[in-house]
């Protein structure tokens, strides 16, 4: 993949660099601050890029407005957003496109590789991977409480995961789940929610994104 | 551990719960020292952002971006983040609606909720607190909570006319 890394910290800028190279892929290029961001997205349009939130020039919110405002320009561009913390109304404005080819983690989970990598490949493919802590707030925000309360504690854990943007297959992995079990609880859970099980993945995540009101006005 | 294994387990269990609610109790507490959405974005959007995280229902109506002093911003913030506090702990309710007005020389912000009221400014308690907050900067808090509710707040803080 070429992967754009707008990140104003040197050491972490060149950390993620130097990991996304071992893994076998090519960063084009790299940018420190906001409007730099947004030039180096329109000029090269990575497959991926890992954007920082906050850069100069007023280290508030230029990375997501760099990324909001490239996706306006190119459709469906893939981001993948870092932040220090993580608002559900962030994610919200990313995904409101409905374009997908977005993610949204807190900065620690570059930490841990494997997981990271795989994040961006997602994004790269048009999927999305939302960060755990994100999840969880809008499983627990007042609206959609009452409505998850039909689902059993491990079709909770499935419809969480599936809302980070997971496959079933890697959902399998992380629950250590048969293939009949994780079918047996996606097709209760869906039913239960009234949601159509869409066959591609990015579909069916924003589906349940959607039903949990992440997307939408 | 070796005695009774299953206890152990349940224990183990529990201590588990029970540091990860403590992390995120602290990381909630931390972002309430600082909300850092409220640097970045404003009064407007920090509390578009609150409510979404609010276990009430809450609908938030303002009129455009509107970007005051820092120290107003937190003040105004932290008020409405006590009346939505107030409305699920104390009024049971399961709804609330915040609307921020922006009036000649004042921010005006208006915060109602569906519970059973009742609330009342005691020199004791937190609305007394939210008030003597809001006078540091020649705001008002008024209340009205019949019992039975339900309960409307308006807080008033004077701005430079624009």
């Amino acid at each position: 993949m070429r992967i754009l890394v707008a990140e104003d910290l040197y050491l972490l800028r060149d950390g993620m660099v130097r990991l996304i190279e071992a893994y076998g892929h090519e960063v084009v290029a790299t940018a420190t601050t906001g409007p730099e961001t947004l030039d180096a997205l329109l000029k090269w349009r990575p497959d991926v890029s890992v954007i920082d939130v906050r850069m100069p020039p007023t280290q508030s919110d230029e990375g997501l407005r760099a990324a909001l405002a490239a996706r306006r320009e190119v459709p469906g561009l893939p981001v993948l957003i870092l932040s220090q913390h993580v608002e559900q109304l962030y994610a919200r404005e990313l995904l409101t496109d409905g374009a997908g080819g977005v993610g949204y983690l807190l900065k620690e989970s570059v930490f841990e590789a494997d997981q990271f990598i795989d994040a961006l490949e997602r994004v790269a493919a048009g999927g999305t991977a939302m960060d755990p802590a994100v999840i969880s707030k809008l499983l627990s925000s007042g609206t959609s409480n009452k409505r998850l309360d039909r689902l059993t504690e491990r079709e909770l854990d499935v419809l969480s995961l599936m809302a980070e943007g997971l496959s079933n297959q890697a959902i399998r992995e992380r629950l250590f789940l048969s293939e009949s079990a994780i079918s047996k609880h996606t097709t209760s859970l869906f039913g239960k929610l009234g949601i159509i099980d869409d066959d591609t993945s990015n579909r069916r995540v924003l589906a349940v994104l959607t039903y949990l009101g992440l997307t939408g006005s | 551990m070796e005695t009774d294994p299953r206890q152990a387990k349940a224990l183990l269990k529990e201590a588990r719960v029970g540091a990860a609610t403590s992390l995120s109790e602290l990381r909630e507490l931390v972002r309430g020292i600082n909300p850092p959405v409220l640097n970045e974005r404003g009064l407007v959007d920090a509390v578009r952002a609150m409510a979404m995280d609010s276990p009430l229902e809450t609908s938030v109506a303002a009129d455009g971006e509107l970007r005051l002093g820092p120290p107003i911003e937190t003040a105004v913030y932290f008020g409405i983040a006590e009346l939505l506090t107030n409305a699920v702990k104390h009024a049971a309710a399961t709804r609330a609606e915040i609307t921020i007005t922006r009036e000649d020389t004042a921010v005006v912000v208006l915060v109602e909720d569906n519970g059973r009221g009742g609330a009342e400014v005691n020199a004791e308690g937190g609305l007394a607190g939210l008030r003597r907050r809001l006078a540091a900067f020649d705001g008002t808090l008024e209340i009205s909570s019949p019992v039975g509710g339900p309960t409307r707040a308006r807080m008033t803080v004077p701005c430079e006319s624009l």
